[in-house]
């Protein structure tokens, strides 16, 4: 491997390494999005009634509208620390490429959020009567799309991170954009729980995701040269 | 004409009501759409003519925007 | 071309040559749209399906189209804006914005009135209504980013990049909410499936886009003038045309 990719390499490390080792330290952060999930999980049998057959025609959708909320939750303070210690400021003049620190940044956010709700989902599809057939699709799902959606909350969250009350418009701003994940990620489970094949919507998620991945980070490092300049 | 009468026009049978509140309602957008801002901009001009003093040209405009902005969201 | 770019550039010039072309197209655009909404309202002839309702298609349509075109122009404007550091583009980016949302909300709004008497509700989550509801969304995301931003330089750019990140997302959106569509249409509710509409009725409608097309080119104009006007705030040529005018 030539010297540049080790580079490169030990910079993706590093840096993915202070997210994670930040997000540690905070693991209120971390909990707070899955206790919103079991909570809002709570709340929709409440809502609608604890018939079993109900609740499980409605699951897929409610699990993907609370992943998504979660997920939104959770973008909101990505970059406001770093933002106000000033480190993102470093990371600007630094000589590496931004567009590689924002994925890092989205992958640890991912890490301690999408992957979370992506282990737990299954726990909570059972207390929402959601078929067990349907589970390993649910998982698949819930890996590709948070994924992406983590991926879309990041530029959301660059664009707003200087201003002081970003927390509503980050909602206005990128719910609009997350809605092809919930179509066919919700999709995708409905199809699995009547006992169709769901690959196709999987395959549109992960055709999603790496259109995410390719283009997101540019957005995401314009948002955040934006908002340092602005701030 | 297609209607044999206006009264035909207006009632258009029975869809009348829906057909003319569309009219109506575009009508109060097209014209906001193209009076509002030639409005504003006429009076930042009057505006200007009046405080004549460079310091108070700033307050004014500020002031203006911000009432222009809210009626436009 | 390069001069033309640079006088492009100059607020001025714009604002001269802006007030030229209103002077020609915003009577032009009056006309059209008083003899399309005639043709269409008194002299087309009624679609048999629908009754006279269908004539609702001469506001619904050409509003829905120029919406959707109207958040291009945005992105496009805004695109010029962030990579030529064009300030006239991000002028036309922000005037943009109020335009065709208020389009967008006609286009809503007279679809909901049009769904009454053909669907029996005003509101049907029909899959171009909701499409047209989530553009709403992404014109609103764009304005309230806009004014939260203090400022006004990164303003723009911030909404030069939230509207890239939505043109590239209106298609994937669009297709999803077709597909989302086709998979819950209730059986009850059958979209009648315009068919070759006939040229009587076509015509009216194809000039009620065009005048539509002009409206927005008008609106965007007019904001854009009293946004120079305010932008050029203190500077000589807005002082001159106080004093002048």
């Amino acid at each position: 491997m030539s010297a540049p990719y080790a580079s490169v390499n030990a910079f993706l490390g590093a840096s993915l390494k202070r997210q994670l080792l930040l997000a540690y330290r905070r693991p209120v952060d971390t909990i707070n999005p899955l206790l919103f999930f079991l909570l809002v999980v709570t709340l929709f049998p409440l809502g609608i009634g604890p018939e079993p057959a109900q609740l499980a025609e409605f699951a897929p959708g409610i699990l993907w509208i609370v992943a998504l909320l979660a997920s939104l939750m959770a973008a909101e303070g990505m970059f406001r620390q770093d933002y106000e210690d000033g480190s993102l400021e470093q990371l600007l003049l630094a000589p590496q490429p931004l567009y590689l620190a924002s994925l890092t940044y989205t992958a640890a956010h991912w890490l301690v959020t999408g992957l979370p709700l992506t282990l737990l989902s299954p726990l909570f599809a059972t207390m929402l009567q959601l078929p067990v057939a349907a589970l390993p699709v649910l998982m698949l799902s819930m890996l590709l799309g948070t994924a992406v959606l983590s991926l879309v909350g990041s530029i959301g969250a660059a664009l707003t991170v200087s201003l002081k009350r970003g927390g509503m418009l980050i909602s206005l701003i990128i719910v609009p954009l997350y809605i092809p994940v919930l179509i066919f990620a919700a999709g995708a489970v409905r199809f699995a729980a009547e006992g169709f094949d769901a690959s196709p919507q999987l395959l549109l998620l992960a055709g999603m995701l790496s259109l995410a991945v390719a283009l997101a980070p540019f957005a995401i490092s314009a948002g955040l040269r934006i908002s340092v300049d602005a701030g | 004409m297609y209607f044999d009468s206006l009264q035909a026009a207006l009632a258009m049978e029975g869809h009348g009501i829906y057909v003319w509140t569309v009219v109506a309602v575009s009508a109060v957008i097209c014209v906001g759409l193209l009076v509002l801002p030639a409005r504003s901009a006429r009076r930042f001009i009057a505006e200007l003519r009046v405080d004549d003093v460079p310091e108070a040209r700033a307050a004014p405009g500020v002031r203006i925007e911000e009432v222009n902005n809210a009626s436009g969201s | 071309m390069w001069t033309w770019f640079h006088k492009l550039g100059s607020p001025p010039w714009m604002y001269r040559i802006s007030g030229r072309i209103l002077a020609v197209l915003l009577p032009l655009t009056v006309l059209m749209l008083v003899v399309g909404a005639v043709w269409g309202l008194l002299y087309a002839p009624m679609d048999f399906k629908q009754g006279n309702s269908f004539r609702i298609i001469y506001f619904h349509v050409p509003a829905s189209v120029v919406a959707l075109a109207g958040y291009y122009v945005m992105a496009i404007a805004g695109a010029v804006s962030l990579v030529w550091r064009m300030k006239m583009a991000e002028v036309a980016m922000k005037c943009a914005a109020p335009v065709g949302a208020a389009l967008t909300f006609l286009s809503l709004l007279s679809g909901a009135i049009w769904g009454k008497p053909t669907w029996g509700t005003y509101w049907v989550w029909d899959a171009r209504i909701t499409s047209m509801l989530i553009l709403f969304f992404l014109y609103l995301g764009v304005m309230a980013l806009y004014q939260a931003y203090e400022n006004k330089e990164a303003a723009g750019k911030a909404c030069a990049v939230l509207s890239l990140v939505g043109m590239v997302n209106i298609p994937i959106i669009y297709k999803s909410v077709d597909w989302w569509y086709s998979l819950h249409q209730p059986a009850t509710i059958k979209f009648t499936e315009e068919s070759a509409m006939h040229s009587s009725m076509l015509q009216p409608l194809l000039l009620m886009i065009l005048a539509f097309y002009c409206l927005f080119t008008c609106a965007l104009l007019l904001n854009m003038r009293s946004e120079l006007l305010r932008r050029g705030a203190g500077t000589g040529w807005v002082r001159s045309l106080a004093g002048a005018g």
